[in-house]
């Protein structure tokens, strides 16, 4: 099958989100009451698992202890700024970039250039 | 010019109320609107607060131009507006010649960037003879199995229109949504399973929407900022004012 066929959406995209937040509310109703307040701040959380070189992981998480934050936070925090300062055009990640081994992406960012620079 | 036709069988499920809210939706967006009230009724002179007359009768039995039978009701809106003797109208047309063709012939060249006719909660010849005149269908429908029932019977007339060569587009309008009750759940799920992408966003239950045909103002005037018409305050797109925009994009492209 040609890899690049998308399958069409045949509901209306504000139909489906509704229906799908109406399940989820349905779901957490069926929950034992001492379950359900979790399950509610679980289901507002967007969580991503990424990769990160553990250096840059125990950074993280010295800053985030002596602040008395969370890691979440504080990388959200830094990811937050991080894109202000590259969507202002304060730094260029062009010099960082080599050439990928994986199939998926054209590149990957050196970040141990950037601890030298 | 684009006629629109808001319908269903079944009673109550909000047609009346969708037509005069989009009527004067499009109007106030600067869309030259006709409502036309095909219900012996008369609600939608009673919705915006004006007298009910048989303008109806006039137009397919007298045969009268439809701009001396059309009645200002707001900047931009005119309604052709209905009352008994509609019941009359229609026993008057089922012996006339081409019966179906009635609506088509009495709107053509009307002057009006958009026509709403406004449905009886019943099958018979003005409902056909609508249908034949119409570019698009909005079916309204409650979130209850016989007003589900009622689309079904609404798509069985659009059949027969369209083997008569005439292939009308539609869209369904879910009223009356109460996200706190199983049944809306099930009926939403079920209807969205059927007609899939055909299914717009539905209009939230809303107390003032009933409030406001009394006194005689459309729901533009009257309550603006209720969840009828922009929706639950929980980021899902919902109400008349985001209808508004997909009939807009439907019949003004």
């Amino acid at each position: 099958m040609d890899k690049s066929l998308q399958r069409r959406t045949v509901v209306d995209p504000a139909v489906a989100d509704m229906l799908s937040d109406m399940e989820r509310r349905k779901r957490i109703a069926n929950l034992p009451k001492s379950k359900q307040s979790k399950a509610r701040k679980d289901a507002v959380r967007h969580k991503v698992g990424l990769d990160l070189p553990p250096a840059l992981h125990d950074s993280l998480r010295q800053i985030a202890e002596g602040e008395h934050i969370s890691i979440s936070s504080l990388a959200a925090f830094f990811a937050q700024r991080g894109i202000e300062d590259y969507e202002e055009g304060k730094f260029d990640l062009s010099p960082h970039k080599r050439l990928s081994r994986c199939a998926r992406f054209e590149y990957v960012l050196d970040l141990a250039k950037l601890e030298k620079s | 010019m684009t006629i629109l036709t808001i319908a269903n069988q079944k009673g109550g499920v909000g047609k009346t109320t969708s037509a005069v809210t989009l009527a004067h939706g499009l109007a106030l967006a600067g869309q030259h609107t006709l409502l036309v009230d095909l219900d012996p009724q008369g609600h939608v002179a009673f919705a915006l607060g004006m007298d009910k007359a048989p303008g109806l009768y006039r137009l397919v039995v007298d045969e009268e131009p439809v701009t001396s039978v059309a009645i200002y009701s707001r900047e931009n809106l005119d309604i052709v507006p209905g009352d008994k003797k509609t019941e009359k109208a229609k026993r008057t047309i089922v012996i006339s010649n081409f019966p179906a063709e009635i609506m088509t012939r009495v709107l053509k060249n009307a002057p009006y960037d958009v026509v709403i006719l406004d449905m009886a909660p019943s099958l018979d010849v003005l409902h056909i003879s609508a249908l034949m005149a119409s570019d698009w269908v909005l079916i309204p429908t409650k979130l209850d199995a016989m007003a589900v029932d009622g689309v079904n019977e609404v798509l069985r007339s659009m059949g027969e229109v369209a083997e008569r060569g005439h292939r009308i587009g539609y869209s369904i309008l879910p009223t009356f949504f109460d996200r706190t009750t199983r049944e809306t759940i099930v009926q939403l799920k079920a209807l969205v399973q059927t007609f899939n992408s055909h299914v717009w966003p539905p209009i939230p239950q809303d107390t003032k929407a009933r409030e406001a045909p009394a006194f005689g103002k459309s729901l533009w005037e009257y309550c603006p900022r209720s969840p009828a018409m922009i929706g639950y305050d929980d980021g899902h797109e919902s109400g008349y004012a985001s209808t508004l925009h997909r009939v807009v994009e439907v019949l003004c492209g």
